[in-house]
């Protein structure tokens, strides 16, 4: 009788341990590709973005007849973006046509036909809408990848971690540059 | 106490129109859709609210139907249906075992499949517990298709009213007791149940607003009131009720602007006329599963359903589905149960008080299942 309760007992220790060691490698495996989803995520919008700038570009190309720098620097921020293998390289491509976007949104209000131009309005704010998207996505791939880091860190997730080489990823963050304070001088 | 009874019926048809009231009464019904803001236009629910009674001879068919679909929650709650049914089946059969064997067998059957019952909801409340802590937070502007995790209020769709408290909500479900004696005991016994229905609703952040179908949710949310007397006299309606002295209404609302959590699964809203074919045979199935609906449509109350009764529930089915696809073009996405996976999870708790709760009924369940099982094998070994 007593041998039969030690036994039932080992058991259940040993189901629990296998199903506990199956929930923590599903629950790894699954953190692991929510990480590469968010990336994923956001190329999909990062592709929207890539699709819209030669419009947009176009579109300035006709009012902006003297600002041929500033449609350049889209133009070869795009390409940055597109020749971007590695994740620094993305980030500072995706910088580039942050700044690039800035200086034409700001360039665009000397041009009030442009600014009246129906295309250009929705343009722009199709744009600044996949922008905002592109930010809260950016938000969410940093989130999986905090999940990520911290789960493999975690006991007892560590050890099953460290069994099937689990790394650190790497999150995003903006370029050095973006980080300095904005001169800011009144001229009045 | 006419008054009472017309007033008990009454509530439910207030809060939720049924087809054939959307028809009569220019569908549109003029609520507040946001707390704080200016009165919008709601359309009233393209399902009929359920309402049932548990007097009389409709009882003994009512009562059965709710028995079965709060223990189909209840193994949705519990774990896997395919292991939970059978281990739920053997507990029920245990005292007929009883009856024919030994009542120790039975006693045996009884805890062990409790005891297993117990340690599968263990690891499946793990699993939930693990897979709400994985799932990042979207927000709901940029929310990506798939499982999802979006936090935020409820705002309705479609204008819902809770009968008795007359909150403006997005869900509730009621129970009316009266006080009976019965031999020598006493106590409250359960007259009428109803609920709205799992009717859409949309989750709103600062960002965006997604709908939300229920059907099939895991819902741990929303207030319960007790409106017994002499304390619900407050509550709207339920004063009516505090005065016969005899009754208890509890209701359950999820009241509009609740804060939510939802985990599930995002998709686009198909559309077409495939799709709303789809739609309307799932409504008929529906209807067809559901006595007490398809008694509606008894006319001349024979007990069977004519030809021509059919004919008009299959119009009545088909406006409903109509309705529903057709009144808001404007949800492009929406957040529903998963194909396979059985996470869909809705709560007005936070995610960490919600992880929390689980966190401690995890060894709880997983000891009282070794327990009990340990138990079940020593009665069946004694001698």
């Amino acid at each position: 009788m007593a041998s039969l309760i030690v036994l039932s007992v080992l058991t259940f220790s040993l189901l629990a341990v296998v199903f506990y060691f199956v929930i923590i490698y599903n629950g790894l495996v699954t953190v692991r590709n929510n990480v590469d989803k968010s990336w994923s995520n956001i190329d999909v919008l990062l592709k929207q973005r890539h699709d819209e700038l030669p419009k947009l570009v176009s579109v300035c190309e006709r009012y902006m007849k003297h600002e041929a720098d500033t449609l350049e620097r889209v133009i070869k921020a795009r390409a940055a973006m597109a020749n971007a293998d590695s994740m620094d390289e993305r980030r500072q491509a995706d910088g580039m046509i942050k700044e690039a976007l800035k200086s034409l949104f700001a360039v665009s209000e000397n041009y009030p036909e442009l600014k009246a131009d129906r295309r250009f309005g929705q343009l722009q704010s199709r744009i600044t809408e996949i922008e905002n998207e592109i930010a809260d996505r950016r938000e969410m791939y940093n989130e999986s990848g905090n999940i990520y880091n911290i789960r493999i860190a975690q006991i007892p997730d560590v050890f099953v971690a460290k069994l099937f080489n689990y790394r650190t990823k790497e999150l995003w963050q903006i370029v050095p540059e973006h980080r300095e304070d904005v001169p800011v001088s009144f001229s009045y | 106490m006419d008054d009472l009874a017309g007033l008990l019926w009454a509530g439910p048809l207030l809060a939720a129109s049924t087809p054939a009231d959307t028809k009569d009464s220019a569908v549109n019904v003029e609520i507040h859709g946001e707390p704080g803001q200016a009165a919008s236009v709601l359309p009233p629910p393209p399902e009929m609210a359920r309402d049932f009674s548990f007097g009389g001879l409709t009882g003994s068919v009512h009562r059965p139907w709710l028995m079965i679909k709060r223990f189909r929650i209840f193994v949705r709650h519990v774990g896997p249906p395919f292991l939970v049914y059978p281990l739920a089946l053997a507990t029920l059969g245990a005292p007929f075992v009883g009856r024919t064997h030994a009542t120790g067998l039975s006693y045996a059957v009884s805890l062990t499949a409790i005891g297993l019952t117990a340690f599968i909801h263990a690891f499946v409340l793990l699993g939930r517990k693990r897979a709400i802590e994985n799932c990042p937070t979207s927000k709901l502007r940029s929310m990506p298709m798939g499982l999802v995790e979006v936090k935020g209020r409820a705002r309705q769709k479609y204008s819902l009213k809770a009968p008795f408290s007359l909150t403006d909500c997005v869900y509730y479900a009621y129970e009316r007791y009266e006080w009976e004696h019965m031999g020598n005991q006493a106590g409250y016994r359960l007259k009428q149940w109803g609920e709205s229905g799992k009717v859409p609703f949309y989750v709103e952040d600062e960002t965006a607003r997604v709908l939300i179908l229920p059907e099939h949710a895991i819902i741990k949310a929303g207030t319960t009131q007790d409106m017994s007397a002499p304390f619900g006299g407050a509550l709207g309606l339920a004063q009516s009720f505090s005065k016969t002295g005899n009754q208890k209404i509890v209701e359950r609302v999820i009241p509009l602007g609740e804060p939510l959590y939802v985990m599930g699964f995002a998709h686009p809203l198909r559309t077409g006329r495939e799709v709303r074919h789809g739609h309307f045979m799932e409504k008929l199935r529906k209807l067809k599963s559901d006595p007490a609906r398809l008694a509606d449509y008894d006319l001349d109350g024979d007990g069977s359903i004519s030809e021509t009764e059919w004919e008009g529930a299959r119009r009545d089915m088909q406006e409903v589905a109509l309705l529903d696809q057709t009144d808001d073009g404007r949800d492009r996405v929406c957040i529903s149960e998963h194909p396979t996976e059985a996470l869909f999870y809705i709560s007005d708790k936070h995610e960490e008080q919600l992880t929390r709760s689980m966190a401690w009924r995890i060894p709880f369940f997983l000891c009282l299942g070794v327990a009990l099982v340990i138990g079940g094998l020593a009665f069946m070994l004694k001698p």
